[in-house]
């Protein structure tokens, strides 16, 4: 078990939350190369990460994104600033999105251990601000038929943001996150999502679950309204 | 406005930039890439006249088509595209940008710098501003600081172009030219294929490296490759012409330097050609450029964006004027200390007999890491005015081994460590 004690434990839990995170890196290019048996690369240095899906795109602001890519999770407070206030948010906002006023506590769940995604985290559990996937691992699967495209959002507490399934609309989900649904259902519930609700190839039962890409030659996007949400009722695509 | 290798530089980030958004029809196929991005800068103003974006669009289109043409023309347009920008949305972050090209297109360093040091407080991670702070620091002479900022460059976006290049310079300048062709090849091969004047650039830079390294045939190469890819284009011209000077072909090389100086007619470029001109013995002509260059030079040299280095070796080694070097070299030494300067400085001490002066500069150039042929050739006769027979010979020899094996230069090499007096 990943736990901190690695022992099981109930989704009261603080100790049944964990966080990960996933990163890439390549080898430096240095100005300065060893003299001897010169070589132009140097050690591997981390190019991209990822915890929680889209923090980079979605809520850090531009100017810092490069930054935040090459950062560990535990400097993160740095970003602070952005998590309580994303610039996205001002997009939506001057799109006429009615969005959550600053400073944007709520988005914190993303970033700290705190309910609901820990019920049994205090304040003083929260922890700095990191991007990490946090994960309930108390909370028991829901069995695939069950399981729900928005998640969290749609009362499926074993969705994103409580990790991720290859089934969650991260893109869907975190919009509506940023607009202010975790503040407002009602006010802040704007259904904001990119078109895309369903994955046609469909999944498979076994890692890696998602079936491999369209060949780009073969095949073309599928937006809103065209094939791909056809087949489901009405021709609409599902929302929920 | 001419174009120093970190100006010319940045254009690459903008091609870069232009080739993700590029929507070229094929009726403007046939204009140089620089055209084809000023035309669709001018379709999104017509489009859209009240947003600054396409402002800053023309401002960098009109200052690629600067590099590709030598035409300061165009930076002067680029300037008023760039004030509409800031009507429209003044300090927005990419004008800002701009302008610290621009302020680096006319030399003025410091400014430049300080600029990018406010602007890299406001967007800390922008790797376009750490290579202004590259650009600026370099030419100023402040290694450390432009070496530290190009490796931030490399370290936040792995593989990305400007940084490479700029990577590739400051290991030129740090005496590892083997390492800076590597990194213009790896910049060569992320370059796109659609990006002939981007490529050309590359490639022209490559050839500089090939030359200083005395290695003519291989810059002949890429050089001619260049040109291929390119026709006409300034900086290959210039760097053929050098290649044909150091295969004694004394009068190629004036044919190239007066096709490159009338495509950039600068006042450098006019100093090379006279330079040239002499070599092939057509002396009359030779003096005429120079009195030429004497002028076009001296209507610049109170500028910051001025041709003073060629000036001083004007004074110093054609004109026989050792004191007016001096002066020249003094008020350039004023305002930075890159190692071009420093030798340029320490030429005109020696000339005017100043020579412990004149070594402490020159060390101190050299002491960057610099391999370059003249400049050892400089600090090899220093050393043999102050009476240090073993640098001297190390200097010179270093400079012969670099001076192209074999050519006029190179065999006359040995014949400089008798002492010249000073002020020849």
């Amino acid at each position: 078990m990943l736990t901190v004690d690695g022992k099981l434990h109930g989704p009261g839990e603080k100790e049944a939350v964990i966080g990960t995170y996933g990163s890439t890196s390549r080898q430096r290019v240095t100005i300065r190369r060893s003299p001897f048996n010169a070589l132009n690369e140097g050690p591997f240095r981390q190019i991209q990460r990822e915890g929680n899906s889209l923090i980079n795109e979605l809520i850090i602001g531009t100017g810092f994104k490069d930054r935040f890519s090459m950062d560990d999770p535990k400097n993160d407070a740095q970003f602070a600033k952005f998590f309580l206030n994303p610039l996205l948010a001002t997009v939506f906002s001057s799109l006429g999105i009615p969005v959550a006023s600053p400073p944007r506590t709520d988005l914190l769940i993303l970033a700290q251990y705190m309910p609901p995604i820990c019920p049994g985290c205090g304040p003083k559990d929260a922890g700095p601000v990191a991007d990490l996937m946090r994960l309930n691992t108390g909370i028991p699967p829901t069995p695939v038929h069950k399981q729900k495209r928005l998640g969290f959002l749609a009362g499926d507490l074993a969705g994103y943001p409580n990790g991720r399934r290859p089934i969650d609309d991260v893109v869907d989900i975190s919009s509506r996150a940023v607009a202010g649904i975790l503040v407002d259902p009602i006010k802040f519930g704007t259904r904001i999502g990119d078109g895309v609700n369903i994955n046609v190839e469909g999944l498979n039962n076994s890692f890696p679950y998602v079936v491999p890409a369209n060949s780009g030659r073969n095949s073309h996007h599928v937006g809103p309204g065209q094939e791909g949400c056809t087949g489901q009722p009405d021709g609409v695509c599902p929302v929920n | 406005m001419k174009t120093t290798f970190a100006v010319s530089v940045i254009i690459i980030i903008i091609a870069t930039f232009a080739f993700a958004q590029s929507t070229i029809t094929p009726a403007i196929n046939t204009l140089s890439p620089a055209e084809r991005s000023i035309a669709e800068a001018r379709k999104t103003i017509d489009r859209k006249p009240g947003q600054f974006a396409g402002y800053n669009q023309l401002a960098m289109a009109l200052s690629r088509r600067a590099r590709e043409t030598s035409d300061v023309n165009f930076y002067m347009q680029a300037e008023d595209a760039l004030k509409k920008s800031f009507e429209l949305a003044p300090q927005n972050t990419d004008g800002e940008k701009i302008h610290i090209w621009l302020l680096l297109g006319r030399h003025e360093f410091a400014a430049a710098r300080d600029a990018a040091v406010t602007l890299n407080k406001k967007v800390p991670d922008d790797v376009l501003v750490y290579g202004f702070l590259t650009d600026a620091n370099a030419e100023l002479g402040n290694y450390d600081e432009a070496e530290k900022a190009a490796q931030w460059m490399l370290d936040l976006r792995p593989g990305n172009l400007p940084g490479l290049t700029r990577a590739a310079y400051l290991r030129e300048l740090f005496g590892d030219v083997d390492g800076a062709i590597d990194l213009m090849n790896m910049a060569y091969q992320s370059t796109p294929p659609t990006e002939v004047e981007d490529r050309a650039w590359i490639l022209a830079q490559t050839g500089h490296l090939y030359l200083a390294h005395g290695k003519a045939s291989d810059a002949e190469s890429v050089l001619q490759q260049a040109l291929a890819m390119f026709p006409g284009y300034h900086y290959a011209l210039g760097n053929l012409g050098k290649v044909r000077i150091s295969q004694g072909r004394y009068d190629d090389a004036v044919a190239l330097l007066q096709q490159r100086y009338h495509a950039a007619p600068h006042a450098e470029n006019l100093y090379e050609l006279a330079e040239a001109l002499e070599l092939a013995g057509r002396s009359g002509e030779a003096t005429k450029a120079f009195t030429e260059f004497e002028s076009k030079s001296l209507l610049e040299s109170a500028r910051a964006d001025n041709s003073n280095r060629e000036l001083i070796f004007y004074y110093a080694d054609h004109a026989h004027q050792p004191a007016k070097a001096l002066d020249v070299a003094r008020k350039e030494f004023g305002g930075r200390h890159d190692v071009y300067t420093l030798d340029a400085y320490a030429w005109a001490l020696h000339v005017n007999g100043q020579n412990a002066e004149a070594r402490k500069q020159i060390d101190a150039a050299l002491s960057v890491g610099i391999r370059d042929a003249k400049m050892l050739r400089h600090a090899g006769e220093i050393a043999l005015q102050l009476g240090d027979q073993a640098s001297a010979q190390r200097y010179l020899q270093d400079s012969t081994a670099l001076t192209f094996p074999g050519s006029k230069q190179a065999r006359a090499m040995p014949a400089s460590l008798t002492p010249t007096s000073p002020g020849r």
